[in-house]
């Protein structure tokens, strides 16, 4: 059996019938370059590997446009089937696209990118969190289309256990105390890592993983550009921007304007009804201004960002009165990177951010917050990072120090009832020293394998209704193990021990209540993740991973309704919970039919492994809204002027009382969404339009009990591009 | 074209296989086809934004358990937070607070008999005047009377802020103003005018009263949410002239309270259930709160006392987002047993 796959793996890796492979070089360090993009018609063909070389087939005669972020976009004409040595030229120091972090040395036992353009996402979805639903194998929460409250989450764990990081720097929401993905908009993002488990050139340390969120959308030529986006139920939304080189700057500059009624129809107890007060607007403007030397960048970036939605609340009776509540957020974000990279072995890396966020509450008819018909609770973040890469050898290091200062002065929860607004101050410093060794040969069967681990060291100080200083350590080591036979196969295994500190809004929630636990401990985790990751560039480029992950977690913090005032939660130290489970991702590209394929599918059973007394039914049970199965598939067709996407999600059963008993089950559901766009040029001006059907076959489905999401709705657009 | 066709059936595959592999255990309702007598019957709140409150009937005929009953019985949920429950002969008020309305059901064979709506009332605990139930109403600040005959609102009398608990003492009812955790005031209602008659100042957050057997109201005052030291406990409103005459004080934010023995009353508080002499002006921790419950956060979360068969029955919620269950103890404290209900058991009446 072990020849069989053998033999298959080597037939696919050096099938090569009637192809050519090219070779990208630096033009001046002659280093092989990876990750260029191939493309013809727009439409991506391939893209080099770790060692430059990509190859493609049957496109004799064609002009080829050869793309790298870092480097000059060329065309070549290909006429006849060669291997190509070809040498690019580095972008000008005015025309590199987004700041490079750094080296990244990637660990993650699977690591995905979403590149954020035309062809991908830009105009067929109105909200990030539906790009995780569609390409990643992350959980997304939702509490009702629109912009109703979206959390992600990955491998059983909750959403504070995935850390966003948007344009590297951590900017919370007041209310959850986490990334809040409503407060961006598509247009101002480039592109999304993710990380899934631990990655040690970061400076975090997650079992839910890391995502990263970066700016920019810069472009070498002037470019201007409009966008309007209407929905059947009555979303308008309408962007403009621009894209503007001047010497060693580029800027770029987006503008979001949108709103919804919302108001949608969905089943209750045999009866349609229409959902009320989910009603949104929203403003969103941003900057991106970039300046870029020989061995300097800097990025500024600046969002202004004002939301105003309505509370529609859980659907559990055809009364929809209650529903007069508005939130209203105002956000300032101001994130600066710099970059130097002072010689080939060092490089500082340094960002410093601020963010200011102000939640108001109206409820008019005081049903939340009686007496107050008007609540406003503000958050201000400022933050540094320090990083420096350090390559020795065979070695690289990573020495980062983060410092974080919050001060939140909460006036829209409970505590309320307690006639309180009390301050909530937090200083959190975290010390990484991260290290990389990668052997320069080949040993035993494995080329070029490397070993790394990091070091985490957090220090916080916090001041709520008393004084706390905590400090802790957690670590991580992996290994990477290419093949020496084909070292696109390679296995990369992780363990990491987590420790996740409390968030503002479990910390703050701890202290107000007679049973909430007033010395709220910090999650431990125990995590370990091994991985198989097969990338095969030939003739039909396919990529796969498969990850075994195993999580162990205690002092898990959970929320319960322990009083019997209507809503209320309280964060306590309860659970201890074991997480295992597959994670496969499959990704090909049929070039000959203008096609990709790609699908994940995550096996995961997340269990709860506390048992407080002999008759705790929720022993050995699934965690509240935790699938076993979830699937998602993709297929798009891309060809001269048309693209078009197809999209397939399951997601199965879950339940939400932590007994799981069957009549507290919320069923499996199964969503396929599709998109068409067409593009065109009229003189001067590219248009792209076309149109998303969103739940085409009109499933009647909750991810969140009593939170009823959309039947069959559809998003038409026309972007304008001069 | 090869390939198009793999592809295809990959997706077919897939879709056939996702889609079919988890089996959907949805159970519709069993019919139920039972005489109710004397027992036991559980009212459980279920947990606030599910939708999935429900009622629980232990037996004395047949010492049988009967869960989910209203569903099954009715093929319909209950509703979201079954907060309180009245009884008028054969007729019972399952007061559904989060989801408006009060459900009306044949205490013979728990049938609907009807569904009184009360969009935006938020309606938290009814009694019982003649042919009139007269209900609080949470976001209304109001007490409203509905015709239980037609089962059309009557009335609405203003009362103070978050009104929760309410009793009735000959013309008079009584009704706690919760006041969100700010309140602190007892409306006295005429049931002849329907009008407030006087206001009356107690301790903190009233929620739960009882009628004692020397007829005057106590008034659990629940106290500082914050801060279990300030004044809490029993209030003593005497009901011939409607004035607060005295009050026991209780630690550790008592909540529910049953009529106990002759001037002793059951409240439960953080150290479990705690037995009042109200005429002694004595108390002491008649249940351990370890014999209830023994989770992190432990709670009794309501009691009742089966005066004939001299048995307590206290909750135990345990995560409050599973299942929980009653035990039952003697009138001396001691632990008999327990059996199995629903989510939240707010609510025990002894059926007779």
């Amino acid at each position: 059996m072990k020849k069989t796959i053998f033999v298959i793996l080597a037939l696919l890796a050096n099938y090569a019938f009637s192809q050519s492979v090219l070779f990208f070089y630096d033009e001046n360090s002659k280093v092989p370059i990876s990750s260029v993009f191939v493309k013809i018609n727009e439409r991506v063909i391939a893209i080099s590997d770790d060692k430059g070389k990509a190859s493609i087939s049957n496109f004799i005669n064609d002009t080829l446009v050869i793309s790298h972020i870092s480097y000059e976009k060329i065309k070549i004409l290909l006429k006849s089937y060669q291997n190509v040595a070809i040498y690019l030229k580095p972008k000008s120091l005015n025309t590199s696209p987004i700041i490079v972090q750094g080296k990244k040395v990637n660990t993650s036992s699977n690591y995905q990118m979403i590149k954020i353009d035309e062809t991908n996402n830009k105009f067929y979805v109105t909200n990030v969190t539906e790009l995780f639903k569609h390409q990643t194998s992350f959980f997304v929460k939702d509490y009702g289309q629109g912009m109703s409250l979206k959390t992600v989450s990955s491998r059983g764990m909750s959403s504070e256990n995935t850390i966003v990081l948007f344009n590297e720097a951590r900017i919370n929401d007041l209310r959850t105390g986490s990334f809040d993905f409503n407060s961006i908009n598509l247009n101002s993002i480039d592109n999304i890592d993710i990380f899934y488990g631990s990655d040690d050139y970061n400076i975090y340390s997650s079992v839910g993983g890391i995502i990263k969120i970066n700016t920019g959308n810069f472009t070498n030529k002037q470019k201007y550009y409009i966008t309007t986006k209407t929905t059947n139920d009555k979303m308008k939304s309408i962007s403009v921007g621009s894209s503007i080189p001047i010497d060693k700057f580029k800027f770029s500059f987006n503008f979001e304007r949108a709103y919804s009624p919302n108001q949608y129809l969905y089943e209750f107890e045999n009866t349609f009804q229409n959902r009320k007060n989910a009603q949104f607007n929203k403003t969103f403007v941003s900057t991106n201004i970039l300046y870029s030397e020989n061995n300097y960048t800097n990025k500024i970036y600046l969002h202004y960002n004002y939301f105003n939605t309505g509370i529609p609340g859980a659907v559990v009776s055809n009364y929809d009165g209650d529903n007069n509540i508005e939130n209203i957020t105002r956000a300032i974000t101001g994130i600066i990177n710099n970059n130097f990279i002072i010689n080939q072995n060092l490089s500082f890396f340094n960002t410093i951010a601020y963010n200011f966020n102000e939640f108001t509450i109206l409820d008019k008819d005081k049903h939340l917050y009686y007496p107050f018909d008007k609540r406003k609770s503000t958050l201000e973040e400022l933050q540094s990072t320090n990083r420096f890469f350090i390559k020795l050898n065979n070695f690289t290091f990573n020495i980062s120090h983060f410092i974080l200062y919050s001060k939140l002065k909460d006036h829209s929860n409970i505590n309320l009832i307690l006639n309180k607004t009390p301050n909530y101050n937090r200083i959190l410093n975290k010390l990484t020293f991260s290290s990389n060794y990668e052997y320069d040969d080949d040993l035993i069967m494995f080329a070029k394998p490397s070993i790394n681990g990091a070091i985490y060291y957090t220090y916080i100080q916090e001041n709520l209704s008393k004084r706390l200083n905590d400090n802790f350590y957690s670590y991580k080591f992996g290994i990477i193990l290419p093949f020496e036979f084909y070292n696109n196969l390679r296995i990369t295994s992780n363990f990491l021990r987590d420790v996740r500190e409390p968030s503002y809004s479990e910390r703050f929630y701890s202290t107000i209540d007679r049973f909430s636990d007033k010395d709220l401990k910090n999650e431990d985790y125990y995590s370990y993740d091994a991985a198989i990751n097969f990338k095969n560039d030939n003739l039909l480029p396919f990529s796969f991973t498969i990850t075994y992950f195993n999580i162990k977690a205690s002092n898990k913090i959970v929320w319960v309704p322990i009083s019997r005032l209507p809503g209320l939660q309280y964060p306590v130290n309860e659970g201890k919970i074991s997480s295992t489970g597959y994670e496969l991702f499959f990704n090909a590209k049929i070039l000959p039919l203008y096609s990709e394929i790609s699908f994940n599918y995550v096996y995961n059973k997340s269990i709860n492994k506390n048992k407080f007394s002999d008759n705790d039914n929720s022993y050995n049970k699934l965690l509240v809204y935790s699938p076993v199965n979830k699937f998602t598939a993709n297929y798009t067709f891309d060809y001269k002027n048309v693209s078009s996407c197809i999209s397939y999600n399951f997601v199965g059963k879950r339940y939400y009382t932590t007994d799981n008993t069957p009549r507290n089950k919320l069923p499996k559901y199964n969503l396929v969404d599709a998109s068409i766009s067409y593009k065109f040029s009229y003189e001067n001006f590219k248009f792209v339009t076309g149109m998303t059907v969103m739940n085409i076959f009109n499933e009647k489905y909750f991810i969140i009990q009593s939170y009823p999401m959309p039947l069959r709705n559809y998003l038409i657009f026309i972007n304008m591009e001069v | 074209m090869q390939i198009k066709k793999l592809f295809m059936l990959l997706l077919l595959v897939a879709f056939v296989t996702f889609t079919g592999c988890e089996k959907d255990d949805s159970s519709s309702p069993e019919p139920l086809k039972l005489k109710f007598g004397n027992g036991v019957l559980v009212v459980n709140d279920g947990k606030w934004g599910q939708n999935n409150a429900s009622i629980t009937f232990l037996s004395y005929t047949n010492d049988s358990l009967y869960d989910d009953i209203f569903y099954k019985v009715n093929g319909k949920n209950l509703g979201d937070v079954a907060n309180s429950f009245t009884r008028k002969d054969d007729k019972g008020f399952i007061v559904v607070s989060n989801s408006h309305k009060i459900e009306v059901v044949n205490l013979n064979n728990f049938q609907t008999v009807s569904t009184i709506s009360m969009p935006g009332y938020n309606p938290r605990h009814m009694v019982i005047s003649d042919n009139f139930g007269y209900v609080t109403s949470l976001d209304k600040d109001k007490v409203v009377k509905v015709n239980l005959t037609t089962y059309q609102i009557e009335k609405e009398i203003a009362v103070g802020s978050k009104p929760e608990g309410i009793v009735k003492v000959g013309d008079y009812l009584y009704v706690a103003n919760s006041g969100y955790g700010t309140g602190n005031t007892v409306t006295v209602i005429s049931t002849k005018s329907d009008a407030v008659v006087k206001t009356l100042q107690v301790a903190l957050v009233p929620q739960f009263l009882a009628v004692g057997t020397d007829n005057n109201v106590y008034v659990v005052c629940t106290g500082d949410y914050a801060d279990p030291n300030k004044n809490s406990g029993l209030w003593k409103i005497n009901t011939s002239n409607n004035t607060v005459v005295d009050s026991i004080i209780l630690k550790g934010y008592p909540t529910k309270i049953t009529k106990f023995k002759t001037n002793q009353f059951l409240v439960t508080n953080s150290d479990g259930v705690i037995k009042v002499d109200v005429s002694a002006k004595q108390t002491s921790t008649l249940i351990p709160i370890n014999l209830v419950s023994t989770s992190s956060y432990p709670m009794v979360y309501s009691v009742a006392y089966d005066e004939v068969k001299d048995i307590i029955y206290a909750a135990n919620p345990k995560d409050f987002k599973q299942n929980g269950e009653i035990i039952k103890f003697n009138s001396a404290g001691t632990k008999l047993g327990s059996f199995n209900c629903g989510i939240n058991p707010g609510t025990i009446v002894i059926l007779r």
